[in-house]
This record gives structure tokens, sequence and C-alpha cells, in this order.
């Protein structure tokens, strides 16, 4: 195995456990951290594959921004448990069908999921990593994008202002229109 | 710079753009007043017109690369959503100001989810299919949760936003493999490169299930229907009559696009899936709305029954049955939105949550009731409804397509539909009012109510006209792929 | 490829080791003597009053929204940037487009008054 494989193979490993705690973490500000945790390993597979781009954009959206806001949005949150005060949800030991609905269902259901994309992964002739395009990615991108892809970039525009304006209609409130029945 | 780069065939998209945009500048002005709701529906009459009018009909282009495909398909599906979004304008332009909903943020959100559509069906593009499903679904999650001071509605967003964030990525996730076992995003190109290349039909299985989860979910097919009848019930009224026709066709429309074009060496595959989703949801829709005693859950179920009909469309996905989907889609937007119309109507004068608060409506609104009863024998379909017609072709290709038992199973829950609506038009018609004043109806209502019924009612006495029309649409464009 | 992010990894793993280092040498020299009233929360030298875990004002949501799709639109900045010089004023009209999109949502925000903090 040579040397980016191994660390492939690392950085991938680190993704999947932190994402384990992601969902097994007891407090919700942790499974946050972990998320992000994730994120940066996300980013530092994307390195490896020679996507650099999208390893920075990686990092600075979703490390930079989306935790964040995730953080926000746990901080901003109105109940003690969310916040993670005295009073987390404290994890109460399952008995029962409890146990089959808590771990054994989805340990099945990841296991059974794994195994199938595993051997559907393994069944394909994928093309040789050679044939990637190397060199300058983020000139390639820039050219792509505002050459044959320049529908979709201002779609993205407007899925952004989308995303802006209704955030913004749902989360702050009108105080001289109020509502009438 | 793409040589092909028209942006003449792209000016429907962009006149509602600017419309959503200056609906929003003027519903920012203190005393806002009907601006918003009068420029959003000149944008959409405008794109309308444009597109019944304009340059390049009947003739198939490829623009942009190859990002945006203009055809009969496309323009048909861009004016069934621009009309959809039309009606709604016309139904909510009362209920907005009543409801207290920020006008232009409500217009914008309406029309930008119109563009999502809109790219939905005029793409063979899986990035332009995505980013305008993801347009799409952004605006229906805010706009299900603006009634902010309604729990129900509050609720609904939430939901929705969780399943349709989940359903996202099942998609993209599905467009992923795709793009890894063919190496193109272009849908043309993936089934030349499906046919070329071996062993990847494992990789191109699971991409294919993954796409059918992700839009079994926009559909609000069984099991992926969890959501649907909260967002419907909770939702704005006109929002929801706006999802239930526009949103579930622009995923349709996506569906025939990517399996048809892009998958139909997989056919044998995907018709068996759809199949089996097809009854399912259709039995469990229909099952289920018989319990209900809240009309719009009820509309909801019987909303997640008529998604099974159209589906079996998609099954066979022969030329009748793609067009008798068409038809379907068409005629049941049209009945939809009337329903929901009456619905608003006798909610700006007292509650109408409940079957029961329909009470003595002939008595008291005779022509709406009139209405609403068309539309229920439409829902039905017994004619002389468009309804009628629509379920009539979908029975016709699944006996031409050799599978006269799915065309039992559809006649068999047509008979067990007829109780639940027939219930609704009973409660109106046998059950006394305690108010007993006339009903009053703003202009769009009345409208929108007349355009629904004469819609139903044309479709359903004189269908040869569109089913022409439908004729002559072809889901796969006789395009050479040109690079 | 790889290659060039050796000097990171080294620099990462120095860092790390910095830190892991400093900690371990202050827990073998210092004295460890804590009682309850050291162990309190520091607050400028005064009694901590309520709980470290209040709510956030909700118009820090609104900034942190508005920081995500700014930041989104960053991203797409840098290879417009680089392929400018050899697309002129095409792109550049894109990017026009593309930003006077975002800047409608700007100052939707601003007109709508989540920008002011009161």
């Amino acid at each position: 195995m040579d040397l980016s494989r191994v660390t492939f193979l690392t950085l991938a490993a680190l993704a999947t456990v932190s994402a384990f705690r992601v969902v097994t973490a007891s407090k919700i500000m942790h499974a946050a951290l972990w998320l992000g945790f994730t994120f940066l390993m996300v980013a530092g597979v994307f390195l490896t594959m020679g996507a650099e781009f999208l390893a920075a954009a990686q990092v600075l959206i979703y490390v930079g921004a989306v935790t964040t806001i995730i953080l926000f949005g746990i901080m901003l949150s109105e109940a003690a448990e969310v916040r993670g005060g005295r009073d987390p949800v404290a994890p109460t030991t399952p008995k029962g069908p409890a146990i089959i609905r808590r771990f054994i269902l989805p340990i099945v259901a990841t296991l059974a999921f794994a195994a199938i994309m595993i051997f559907v992964y393994s069944q394909a002739p994928w093309p040789d990593a050679s044939a990637a395009p190397a060199g300058d990615t983020v000139r390639l991108l820039g050219s792509a994008l505002f050459t044959d892809y320049v529908v979709p970039f201002e779609l993205a525009a407007v899925l952004l202002l989308v995303a802006l304006v209704g955030a913004i209609a749902i989360a702050v409130r009108d105080d001289h229109k109020e509502e009438q029945g | 710079m793409p040589l092909d780069g028209d942006v003449g065939l792209l000016l429907p998209e962009i006149i509602v753009t600017l419309a959503a945009v200056v609906a929003l500048a003027t519903g920012l002005r203190p005393q806002a007043g009907r601006a918003p709701a009068v420029w959003a529906f000149l944008g959409v009459t405008a794109a309308a017109l444009l597109l019944l009018i304009g340059e390049g009909r009947g003739q198939a282009v490829e623009i942009w690369s190859g990002t945006v495909l203009v055809d009969g398909f496309a323009r048909l599906f861009k004016l069934v959503f621009l009309v959809i979004a039309g009606l709604t304008v016309l139904v909510a332009a009362d209920y907005v100001r009543r409801r207290g909903i920020p006008p232009g943020e409500f217009y914008l959100l309406l029309l930008l989810a119109t563009v999502g559509m809109m790219f939905m069906a005029g793409s063979l593009n899986l990035l332009t299919i995505y980013l305008g499903l993801e347009c799409l679904s952004l605006a229906s999650y805010s706009l299900s949760g603006l009634l902010r001071r309604d729990a129900r509605s509050t609720e609904a967003a939430l939901k929705y936003i969780l399943i349709g964030a989940i359903s996202s990525g099942t998609i993209l996730f599905g467009m992923s493999l795709v793009f890894g076992a063919t190496g193109s995003l272009h849908l043309g190109e993936v089934s030349q490169a499906v046919s070329s290349a071996t062993g990847m039909t494992p990789v191109l299985l699971a991409g294919m299930m993954f796409l059918v989860v992700g839009l079994g979910v926009k559909m609000a097919a069984v099991p992926f229907h969890m959501w649907a009848p909260d967002v419907y019930d909770g939702a704005p009224a006109p929002v929801a009559a706006f999802l239930i026709t526009g949103s579930e066709a622009a995923a349709f429309a996506a569906a025939l696009r990517i399996f048809l074009v892009g998958l139909p060496s997989l056919r044998a595959e995907w018709t068996a899936v759809f199949v089996t989703l097809a009854v399912i949801t259709m039995t469990f829709g229909n099952i289920s709305a018989i319990v209900q005693t809240r009309i719009r859950r009820l509309l909801a179920y019987s909303a997640v029954a008529q998604a099974g009909y159209v589906m079996v469309g998609l099954a066979i996905a022969s030329d009748a049955a793609v067009s008798a989907m068409l038809y379907y889609l068409i005629a049941y937007a049209f009945t939809t939105i009337g329903a929901f119309t009456v619905v608003i109507l006798l909610a700006r004068h007292q509650p109408a949550d409940e079957i029961q608060d329909f009470r003595g409506l002939g008595q008291r609104a005779p022509l709406f009731a009139l209405a609403l009863t068309i539309f229920m024998l439409s829902f039905i379909g017994i004619p002389p409804t468009a309804g009628f017609f629509g379920k009539f072709y979908l029975f016709q290709a699944a006996v031409g397509a050799g599978m006269p038992w799915l065309a039992v199973i559809m006649v068999i829950n047509g008979i067990i539909s007829i109780p639940y609506y027939w219930g609704v038009v009973r409660t109106m018609y046998l059950s006394e009012a305690e108010d007993r004043s006339p009903l009053e109806a703003p202009w769009g209502l009345r409208w929108a109510t007349v355009i629904g019924l004469g819609a139903t009612l044309v479709l359903g006495l004189f269908p040869d006209a569109l089913v022409r029309v439908v004729n002559a649409i072809q889901v796969v464009p006789g395009l050479p792929i040109a690079f | 490829m790889l290659q060039a992010y050796t000097d990171v990894l080294i620099f990462l793993l120095v860092g790390a080791g910095f830190v892991v280092l400093n900690m371990a040498l202050g827990r073998l020299l210092r004295p460890h003597n804590p009682y309850p009233e050291k162990l309190t929360p520091y607050e400028c030298g005064e009694v901590p009053v309520g709980e470290g875990q209040v709510p956030f004002n909700i118009r820090y949501y609104i900034f942190a929204l508005l920081f995500v799709v700014f930041d989104v639109e960053v991203v797409f900045l840098f290879p417009w940037s680089v392929v400018l010089r050899d697309l002129g004023l095409y792109a550049f009209v894109l990017m026009v487009i593309f930003l006077v999109m975002l800047v409608d949502g700007l100052v939707y925000a601003w007109k709508k008054g989540v920008l002011r903090w009161v």
C-alpha cells in the first residue's frame, strides 16, 4: 500500500468514526462538533483524490459556515435540554422491545445497506484514476462553470435567493402585521 | 462561451424570475395592497403567452451546452406550471391579505418555485434538474410555514423540510451513482453509455432505486408519503393546492425524463418497481381517505391516491400511457385547485377544517356547492368530467400494454373512493347549517372556481383537443447527441 | 499530487504534538491542589451568576444565515477570478447577474430590518 492509499483510508476511517459519534453522542452540542470534524475529514478525502478546490470549498462552506449555523441553532433554542444545560437528555438504558428498535434494527439496517453498496461497488469495472483531469482544477472548474454550466450557475443564484428569503420569512417576526385567524 | 446560448428560449423563465423580484420589492412597502399579486400574475401570464406564441414552437432544441432543452414536452409542462401558478395567485390574493402572510415573500417563493419546476421539465441535464428540484423544494418548505402563528403550519414546514432534505440527498446520491457509472450528467449520453458499457448494471440499479425513492417522496407515493397529509393539511391552503398539483407534476416530469431518456435499458426493473408502488399508493391513499374527518386531510389522501393512478402511466410508459398521464395531470390540476378554492372560500367566513363545516353549503352558496360537487365527480372519475377521461385513457393504456389486471385494480380503487368523495357532497346538500348567511366571494376566488370548473367540464365534454396535443408530445426528443 | 501536502501534514503533526507535549509537561511539573472556589468558572473574579448556557438572540441566526449564503457566493467567485482574464466581459456579465440576485436578497434583509441590532 502506498502513502496516498494509507492517507485515504485513515481519513475515511476517521470520517466514519466521527459520523458514528454524531448519532451516538448524548449531548447535541457534541454531536454538532463531531459533525464539523466529519466535514473536515471529508475535505481531507477530497484532497487525497486531487480535488483541491472541492476540499477548500468543503472547509469554507461546511466546516466554516454550516457547522457554525448548526451550533447557532442549538444555542438559540429556548429548550435547556437542547442547549445542553444542566439537564441533558438522560441516556437511558432501553429494555425489551426498545433494544430491538434502538440498537439491533439500526445496526442490521446499516450493515445490510453497507453490504449491498460494497457488493455494488465491487462489481463495477471502474475506470482508472489516471483518467481524471489533472492540473489546475480551479481553472478547469472555472472554465466549465462559465461555458458549459452557465444555466445551472445562474440557477444556483436563484436557489440562494430562495433560501435567503424563505429562511428570513419563516424566522423573522413581523410585528406590525399580525394574523387575524 | 457556448455557441448555442440562446437567451430568447429562456425568456419565460427570466420573466417569471424578474416578476418574482419585483413582487418582493413591491411587497416591502408598508401599504403594498394588491401590487405584489398583480406583478406576480402579470409575470406568469406574460411568460405563458410567450410560450404559446413565442419563437421556436414545434421544434426540439438543446441550448447552453445541453443544460437546457426546449421541446414540446418542456413547453407543455411549463405551460401547465404557469397556469397552476397563475390560478394559485388568483386564489391566494385574498387569502394572503386576510391571514397576514407577508405578500412579497409569498409571491417571490411561489414564482421561484415555478421557475424551479420549469427547469425540472426543461432539461436533460441531471445538474439542471437537481437545481430546479432544490429551488422548488426550498421554496415549498418556506411556503408551507408562512402561517407562523399556526402550529399546524409550522409542523408542516418542519416535517416537509426534514423529509424533503432526506429525499434531496437520496436523489443526489442516485444521480451521483448514475454519473459515476456513465461519466455523464446528460441523460442522452447516459443512455448511450449504458448501452455500450458492460458490468455497470449493479451500480445503475442502485442509482435507479435511489432516484425512485427520492422522486417517490416528491410524488407522495406510499410508503414515502408520510409528510403529505400533514403538509397538505397544515400549509396555507393555496400553497397546499399548488404543491399537490405543481410539485407533483414536476416530479413526474423529471421522472419521465430520467427513466425514459436516461435509463431505458433498465425498463423492466423500473416498470416493476413503479407498478408495485402505484398499486400500493392508490389503494393505501383511498382506504386512508375514507376515515378522514378533516376536509384537507381527505383531499391530501385523495392526492396520494391520484398520484398512484398517475404512476400507472409512468410504470407502463408506452406512448399511450404517457399521453394519458399528461392528460390526467392537467385535468387533475384544474379539479384540485377548484376544490381548494371552495374550501378557501368557506374558510373566509367560518372555520372550514372539518368536513362537517360544509353542512348546508348547498343553500348558502349554491353555485360553489355545485362546483365542488362537479370537482368531486371528477375526482371519482364520472363523466362528463375531465377526471373520467383521465382515468379512461389510463385504463386503455394499461390494457393496451397487456396489464388488464392493473386496470381492474384501478376500477376497484375508483369504487373504494366513491363513498368519501360522496360524503362531502352529501354533507353539503343533506345537512342543515347553523349559519345560513350566504357566502360572498372575492373576484379572485370566483374566477379561479370558474376556470377550474370550466376546464373540468370542457375537458370532460370535448377531450379531443387536449388529446391531440398530448399525443404529439414525445418524452424522448428526437435529437442527435451533438457533443 | 499528495506529496505537495506532506508539508501540511508535518505542520499539523508538529502543531498537535506541541500542544500535547506542553500539556503533559505542565501536568508533570505543576502542583496539584484543587478546592471548590478554585474550580468555579472564571468570570472576572466575580462569583458567577445564572447559567452559562442561555438562549442566544434570534438575530444571530439571521447573520449566520446571510454569512452562509455569501460564503457560497465566495466559493463561486474564486474560480471566476481565475478564468476572468480568458473569458473577459462575458464571464463578468454572468457574475454580475449572479451577484445582483444575491444583492436582491441582501437588500430585502436590510429593508426588512433584520440587519438592525435593536
